[in-house]
């Protein structure tokens, strides 16, 4: 498809055009359910996240200014809703130990699980980080926002966002030298 | 690993991670409908151009669309029924039996549609080549230049389109042209569409040009004269001609800004049913606001509802409402 500019589909949307609306959400459906898996670890959850948060998006486009980063809108959005649940519900991610059972319960298992090695030990790591730092992260490296938009989404400074990325990177470093010599160890 | 490969790293883990949790396509495209599914208005015109800018980038768009079913219809009638269905119940688009081979490539003229706002041309393009990109020119015979607004249909091997679609034609569109310059009202027009095909837009190898002459029924519809101005904080917009035909309505205005455009704007024929503009054209001071659907034989009061104006150059907006309202007897 070739497309034309972002900034005219959201006229569009503002203008109350359901299709160039589809068209966006299309573009960004990825990374909003991704967002959301990765800070809930439940599916159903993040889903509801995600429905909600399109229906947010929907009725809010036309305050939108044009001069934000979509992508980085859409996802504070996610990530409001996922507060909203956690609020309401009391929602923490799954513990590491829990997602595994379900995993390996699974017939399909094979696809389910990271077989990479150094992937199960990134995911390990990343749940001994505090839940700022790991929201943090997954917001840089896998939403894909500048620092910026990750402070903006997450409510907090630019410098605080970089001091708390720069920690978990530390952190994430730490942990996987130390399981990785404990593994040669064994 | 240093901080560079373990930023790689989480990426590549986050990116596993979902590979296998996400939502199945039902699932979104349930999701996507349900904020809007309230809203009534036309699916017409996936990607039109707003902008001054787009418009000049035209020839280049080829919109691939999903969820068009294959049977035994043609691909060109079912373009209809999803993209003009107001043409289609009510029987007004025309079969054409059209044809022309140059190079092995061969272009299929089949339906076709005309009234005081929009000319619909159907055509299938088959050859050898994987995909292939089209635009003609469309004419009246008595020389009148029909600009094109966009081009609409599917081609195969694009992850859009639902299915393993392998069809011997390998683009089924429909070209819209704009209607609004032609001069007069006949009960039919003359047309010719010239066009030439690409075979790829990165090798630009062409094929054509292919030539086609043929009449339509010309569905003139209403024209009011309208003439109203309202004015808010200073601001006057005057609501200058509303066309009515059976594909849709032409709403005509003009404002004080030509970098202006209109938002959020809906109508609201006199059975009550209010629609959004689904997209919107200038033409020198006025703009054109197009809603698509049949409203034809409505009388009584018609309103139309500018809530903000938006400017194209700084984005600032100005909020309204300018509220127009007319009659037809």
């Amino acid at each position: 498809m070739i497309e034309l500019e972002e900034a005219h589909l959201i006229r569009r949307c503002q203008a109350r055009d359901k299709d160039a609306f589809c068209v966006l959400i299309e573009k960004y459906k990825k990374v909003m359910f991704g967002t959301a898996y990765l800070m809930t670890h439940d599916r159903s959850l993040a889903e509801d996240a995600v429905q909600e948060a399109i229906i947010q998006a929907w009725k809010h486009l036309p305050s939108l200014r044009l001069s934000v980063s979509l992508k980085a809108w859409l996802v504070r959005i996610v990530v409001n809703e996922i507060n909203q649940q956690r609020r309401k519900k009391h929602i923490s991610t799954v513990p590491l130990e829990y997602a595994r059972e379900i995993a390996d319960d699974c017939d399909d298992a094979e696809t389910v699980m990271i077989r990479n090695e150094e992937h199960q030990y990134l995911r390990q790591a990343l749940e001994m980080l505090p839940s700022e730092q790991k929201e943090a992260v997954i917001l840089r490296y896998f939403s894909d926002l500048t620092t910026p938009e990750v402070a903006a989404v997450m409510g907090e400074r630019e410098g605080t966002i970089k001091s708390r990325l720069n920690r978990a990177l530390n952190r994430l470093g730490e942990i996987l030298h130390k399981d990785k010599t404990l593994e040669e160890w064994r | 690993m240093d901080r560079t490969g373990l930023e790689q790293t989480l990426r590549d883990y986050f990116h596993a991670e979902i590979k296998t949790t996400e939502p199945s396509s039902e699932w979104w495209d349930k999701a996507i409908s349900c904020p809007v599914e309230q809203r009534r208005r036309s699916r017409w015109f996936e990607l039109m151009p707003k902008t001054r800018l787009a418009w000049a980038f035209l020839p280049l768009i080829l919109l691939l669309v999903g969820g068009v079913v294959y049977g035994a219809t043609s691909l060109i009638v079912e373009l209809f029924q999803k993209y003009a269905p107001q043409i289609e119940q009510a029987g007004l688009a025309q079969e054409l039996d059209l044809s022309q081979t140059i190079d092995g490539v061969t272009v299929k003229l089949e339906r076709v549609y005309a009234d005081s706002n929009i000319v619909l041309l159907g055509y299938t393009v088959s050859g050898p080549h994987e995909q292939y990109f089209s635009l003609g020119g469309l004419s009246t015979l008595d020389g009148q230049n029909l600009l094109p607004m966009v081009v609409t249909g599917v081609v195969p091997g694009s992850d859009v389109i639902l299915g393993h679609w392998q069809p011997s034609e390998r683009i089924a569109v429909i070209s819209t042209y704009d209607a609004s310059t032609l001069k007069g009202t006949p009960s039919e027009l003359s047309l010719i569409l010239e066009t030439t095909v690409m075979n790829s837009p990165v090798t630009e190898v062409t094929t054509g040009p292919f030539r086609f002459e043929f009449n339509v029924p010309f569905h003139a519809g209403l024209t009011i004269d309208v003439g109203q101005n309202v004015e808010v904080d200073g601001v006057i917009i005057t609501l200058e001609q509303v066309v009515i035909s059976p594909w849709g309505t032409r709403v005509v205005l003009q404002s004080p800004n030509s970098d202006e455009d209109p938002l959020i704007v809906s109508l609201v024929p006199p059975d009550g049913n209010s629609v959004d503009s689904a997209f919107f054209t200038r033409r020198d001071a006025s703009t054109m606001l197009y809603f698509t659907g049949d409203f034809t034989g409505q009388s009584g009061e018609w309103t139309v509802n500018i809530g903000e104006l938006i400017n194209d150059t700084t984005n600032q907006r100005l909020t309204g409402h300018w509220v127009f309202h007319f009659d037809i007897p």
